[in-house]
């Protein structure tokens, strides 16, 4: 690692932007050059968010999505069909699918994958959490949305098995060709699955 | 296929390095440590995203450097492709074909595809089974570069198995990584197979030109009977399999079955090549193995590199001519070595003096 070559304060900050997710020395360095150059009001702006969200977000105690509330809006809304519930990793999942939307059943963040390497297994995830509102016979549909990868695919995997045999039907997203994409540019792996997972016309 | 450029930037040894390539044979000559072996080096990353010597990239990257840039001109059957790599120690690599970037580095695999010997050859003879594992991956990833991905995912279903074996982990929570352990090795196995059977009758006919008494053969060791080159037929052996070794795998806290615990048997004669082999005749088997890979390839329509790392110090004169007698089929042949007597007239028509930080015609 680079040694700090500044003193005090503005090291401090470097160092505390260089912590987050995706932010590497370089972008930390430039980002608090800019909140120390820009009018004293952003950056009263930015302290107020970051104390504000710490201290007024929590989790839905349905589905644990990100809320203000004890519930979260989906959770709240009568409208959304309680029937179908569709499983996803992270807060941000239910973003993107809410995008679409296609989708008009209720949520469940897990709040991850398993991962034994990690040291993430069922029991750190919202699992128990997920049974118990099964328990209640008015849900009928289980989507997994869990990401197409190693550890989300055994997450499915996990779940199917639990859920299955409580007669509830259970449905995994398909994986396959990007839609306005070219044939020609998808990858090997991505073309195979969307093989596999062909449907009748 | 042959490069036409190298540049290396804070490389190993070298903060910057541009060489241009004639066809043919190029040889580096330098002292021990000068650094010949870190551009032959930089040759095999390009062509695997791994090294031959070290597992993890930061010992590739120069002192107070960042990053570490290798830069390529490739030709091959026509066409020129420049392939770009920025090699980070603490965070994914990048990759750009053409000066387009990629979404994984993993899509400038067969950009470059090569044949590399190197001294540490010895050990696909003598060594334990994951050099030999190794040298099979390396060469499915040069035929087809997909399977980069069978293997790396197969290599983390292991790891994330092990891990919870040893926890003494309940038997529905392994059931979704008993899976993906049957689905991936079903496929590597299968690949591995086939592999092996093409390659056999290369390998032997090599290990005959270098004037050996004894007859050579390979085969695929797996830690599974009945494993075949039929991806379904494996699925089905190794989930029967797998119930068998279920409780033994409680027990010991590892995975039991699977490409992971396979290995390449190598036979003399009557004897296994391990154990039984003298020093000469680990060096030919060695040698055999390599000049069949890229016999194979040929076969197959492909055009690697040749990457002679060393190599020539170590062999006597029938096999150093059968080594040479190779270096005039192949497009292109990269050469490093201390000693320039040690290596035949027919290999230095184009020579680079190796300093450290420097190469120079």
């Amino acid at each position: 690692m680079s040694t700090g070559m500044y003193e005090g304060a503005i090291q401090d900050l470097i160092d505390a932007l260089g912590r987050l997710p995706g932010i590497g020395p370089k972008s930390a360095q430039r980002i608090a050059f800019h909140i120390l150059q820009s009018d004293s009001e952003i950056a009263a702006n930015l302290v107020e968010a970051v104390r504000t969200v710490k201290e007024r977000v929590k989790f839905c105690t349905q589905c644990g999505n990100v809320s203000e509330e004890t519930e979260c809006r989906i959770c709240r809304d009568p409208r959304r069909d309680g029937t179908k519930i569709c499983v996803v990793e992270e807060s941000k999942d239910v973003i993107a699918i809410e995008r679409t939307r296609e989708f008009r059943g209720k949520y469940h963040v897990l709040g991850g994958a398993i991962s034994p390497i990690d040291g993430i297994g069922p029991d750190q995830l919202r699992i128990r959490e997920l049974m118990q509102r099964l328990s209640d016979s008015t849900i009928t549909e289980i989507i997994l949305a869990t990401d197409p990868n190693l550890e989300g695919e055994a997450t499915a995997t996990y779940l199917a098995r639990l859920i299955k045999p409580m007669g509830i039907n259970v449905s995994r997203l398909a994986s396959g060709l990007p839609v306005g994409g070219d044939l020609e540019y998808a990858d090997e792996v991505t073309l195979g699955r969307a093989f596999e997972g062909r449907t009748n016309l | 296929m042959r490069v036409l450029k190298l540049a290396l930037t804070n490389f190993r040894s070298y903060k910057n390095l541009e060489l241009e390539f004639p066809a043919g044979p190029t040889t580096f000559i330098g002292n021990n440590g000068s650094g010949k072996t870190n551009i032959a080096e930089s040759l095999i990353y390009l062509a695997y995203l791994s090294s031959h010597r070290v597992s993890n990239n930061q010992p590739l990257i120069s002192l107070g450097a960042d990053q570490a840039i290798i830069r390529a001109e490739i030709e091959s059957q026509g066409r020129t492709l420049q392939v770009d790599l920025e090699i980070n120690a603490n965070k994914a690599n990048r990759a750009r074909l053409n000066g387009n970037p990629v979404k994984s580095q993993r899509e400038i695999l067969g950009a470059l595809q090569i044949i590399y010997f190197s001294p540490e050859d010895l050990d696909l003879v003598r060594g334990e089974p994951t050099h030999r594992r190794d040298f099979l991956d390396k060469l499915l990833i040069t035929q087809s570069p997909r399977l980069a991905g069978v293997i790396s995912d197969y290599e983390r279903v292991v790891k994330q198995r092990n891990t919870l074996l040893k926890t003494r982990a309940p038997e529905n929570a392994l059931v979704p990584w008993t899976e993906q352990l049957i689905t991936y090795g079903a496929q590597l196995s299968a690949e591995r197979i086939k592999l092996v059977d093409d390659l056999n009758p290369y390998v032997a006919a090599n290990y005959a030109n270098l004037n050996e008494v004894k007859a050579a053969s390979i085969s695929y060791k797996s830690s599974t009977d009945n494993l075949s080159a039929d991806v379904t037929h494996n699925v089905e052996i190794l989930t029967a399999r797998q119930i068998e070794v279920a409780r033994q795998e409680q027990e010991r806290g590892v995975s039991l079955i699977g490409p992971h615990r396979d290995d390449l048997h190598l036979q003399l004669g009557d004897f296994p090549a391990k154990g039984y082999a003298s020093h000469g005749e680990s060096w030919s088997m060695a040698i055999s193995l390599r000049i069949g890979s890229y016999n194979l390839l040929k076969s197959e329509g492909a055009e690697p590199v040749l990457i002679l790392d060393d190599i020539f110090a170590e062999l006597d004169t029938a096999r150093r001519q059968q080594l040479t007698s190779v270096t005039q089929m192949a497009e292109q042949t990269f050469i490093t070595a201390a000693v320039e007597s040690d290596l035949p007239a027919e290999l230095l028509s184009t020579k680079f003096y190796v300093t450290p930080g420097e190469a120079k015609r």
